[in-house]
């Protein structure tokens, strides 16, 4: 409504009234102006015995208003206006598991404002109603528990007004300010350093997870990272940055004790792996790294054995050559090699090999062995991975005894000449060739 | 400072690769803050130097809390960090010490290059004590002149 008369002083200090719409101006007080004094006053009168105590969030946006005469109402986030009733099921079946008998108290603690017991009640009122809202079955146990325990302690907040309190929902003060204040009563303090105890451990878990989300670096200063988080609302929910930094350090400590752990799992199994093709005694060749690298590298007709090891040299690391050749025999073997690179293609070098295992064939069958699991391998199909294809070629040269009798083979070049996936499956045609022969 | 990189620096350890980011970002810092202009007044000469040092206690720090209480570099690659001074030995072996964890630098407890005759800094006064020495309790010591360090009492 809007009040069209507005009363203004002269500087002499006489009143006039003047009307906004009008725009006119009089000394006599119009008629209107009282009616308009009054109404106001009366709706004021109103809004004062209607005005809202505690709020208090129940579900779907519906809102539980307790006014300052003790009356209940309803309001929902939509519309502005206090209902008497809700029109929502399950609003209506949590406000019916509400402990009725502490709404009551609320509602008188709303009558007389100053009653400082009202922050408590209605804290507890709203823990309750959470519970419900997350787990139906807690709630009763839950509400039954704080009402023994919290009943006869006073309230914190004695100091503030309860009116200043009750209408800031979910306020929580930290640990500092409740150890600021001059309380007196020891009881309270200690339940309140209590209190602050577990829910420093419940935040730092909680402040632990911000930490996850945003994939923090353990690795890093707490500088660094809080840059990243100190956007996010629950980056606040622990108020001292020392305490932060701590409850970081920690993490990270945790975290690099994981890392540790799955490096060092890796590492067993690796070792294992590793122990279980010694037990197999799956060893390489002499040449068997170098002439896979050579079979990898690019090869020009102007390529020499020291491009190879230059351009080469992570690989050569890798495979540790140097642990088993000398450079002398490297240089030696690689320019013995490069000659069949250079000169053949694919298909020639792939006859070679076969030619060589040709003239072999004595020598092979002298050392074979195992039969059994080389037809094994034989009759299962050539694996995609470069891994399983290498361990084939190993098991296979295993069968052959390429490390004790006959070991001369693998001093040849020839057997070297082709790369790891064209010998394999050449050494597959040519096994399954002779051992048809044979058997 | 780090030491400049030559070829015969040895190549770092395993692990240095997660931690580089974090260093790269100090030596930013240290840049920046050598760019700044050095102010003219006298009072305010040792500022910058200040500024410094509170970049590399923060880098030593870092590397002494990844290494004693994170856990989560290798000895290896501490040793390489400390031998290619990223983080000052001296400095280290004195917070192992009892009564120094908090230690800001190396000068603040040199009896002999302190300005009171045979005393270690100011900043190594608990806070509490300079309070109770103070007349009606207000402690007008705010930085040490040598780091800038505002107490690194191990009580505060």
């Amino acid at each position: 409504m809007v009040r069209f008369w507005r009363e203004h002083k002269t500087p002499d200090g006489s009143k006039y009234y003047y009307n906004i719409k009008t725009k006119q101006t009089t000394r006599e007080r119009p008629v209107d102006f009282t009616d308009q004094e009054v109404e106001k006053k009366k709706t004021r009168l109103q809004e004062n015995r209607q005005s809202v105590v505690f709020s208090l969030d129940v579900i779907n946006g519906w809102k539980l208003i307790l006014c300052q005469d003790g009356s209940r109402h309803y309001r929902h986030d939509r519309n502005e206006k206090l209902l008497d009733d809700v029109d929502d099921e399950t609003c209506k079946e949590l406000l019916a598991q509400l402990d009725q008998g502490k709404l009551n108290q609320l509602s008188e603690a709303a009558k007389s404002r100053y009653n400082n017991s009202g922050s408590r009640l209605y804290e507890e009122i709203v823990d309750a109603i959470a519970k419900i809202r997350n787990g139906p079955e807690e709630a009763a146990e839950g509400a039954a528990e704080e009402g023994t325990e919290e009943s006869d302690f006073p309230s914190l907040e004695s100091q503030s007004s309860a009116e200043e309190d009750n209408l800031i929902a979910g306020y929580g003060t930290s640990d500092d300010e409740s150890d600021d204040r001059d309380d007196t009563d020891d009881d309270v303090n200690n339940n309140g350093n209590d209190q602050a105890g577990t829910d420093a451990i419940s935040g730092s878990e909680n402040f632990k997870k911000l930490f996850e989300s945003y994939s923090l670096d353990p690795f890093s200063t707490w500088k660094l990272q809080s840059r990243k988080i100190q956007d996010d609302p629950n980056f606040y929910t622990v108020h001292k940055d020392s305490s932060r930094e701590q409850i970081f350090e920690e993490w990270c400590a945790d975290q690099c004790k994981g890392a540790e752990n799955s490096v060092d799992a890796v590492g067993e199994s690796s070792i294992e792996s590793e122990s279980e093709l010694d037990s197999d005694t799956l060893e390489p060749t002499k040449y068997h790294y170098l002439s896979h690298i050579i079979s990898k590298s690019a090869i020009g007709p102007t390529t020499l054995a020291k491009d190879i090891r230059g351009e080469q040299k992570g690989l050569f690391k890798q495979y540790k050559i140097k642990d088993t050749l000398n450079g002398k025999a490297q240089e030696a073997f690689i320019s013995k090699l490069l000659f069949y690179y250079k000169k053949l293609d694919d298909s020639q070098r792939v006859d070679i090999f076969e030619k060589f295992l040709h003239i072999k064939t004595k020598i092979i069958k002298r050392g074979l062995r195992n039969c059994e699991k080389l037809r094994e391998i034989l009759s299962s199909s050539l694996p995609e991975e470069a891994f399983a294809i290498e361990t084939q070629l190993l098991e296979m040269e295993d069968c052959i005894d390429i490390h004790g009798i006959n070991r001369s083979l693998q001093e040849d070049v020839q057997y070297y000449v082709l790369g790891l996936k064209p010998k394999t499956t050449a050494m597959r045609a040519w096994f399954s060739k002779e051992l048809d022969v044979s058997s | 400072m780090p030491r400049i990189k030559t070829k015969r620096t040895k190549a770092a350890p395993d692990g240095f690769d997660k931690i580089q980011s974090t260093l790269a970002d100090f030596d930013l810092q240290l840049k920046e803050v050598q760019d700044q202009d050095a102010s003219k007044l006298k009072a305010k000469a040792n500022e910058g130097t200040w500024k410094v040092l509170r970049i590399t206690h923060e880098r030593s720090r870092y590397i002494y809390s990844l290494y004693y209480k994170r856990k989560a570099i290798s000895k290896e690659l501490y040793t390489w960090l400390l031998r290619e001074k990223y983080a000052d030995k001296m400095l280290i072996a004195k917070w192992k010490k009892r009564g120094y964890e908090k230690l800001c630098c190396l000068q603040c407890i040199q009896s002999a290059e302190s300005n009171s005759e045979g005393n270690t800094c100011i900043c190594r006064v608990p806070r509490s004590v300079l309070e109770k020495n103070s007349k009606d309790g207000v402690v007008t010591f705010t930085r040490c002149v040598h780091c800038g360090c505002t107490g690194c009492a191990s009580t505060d």
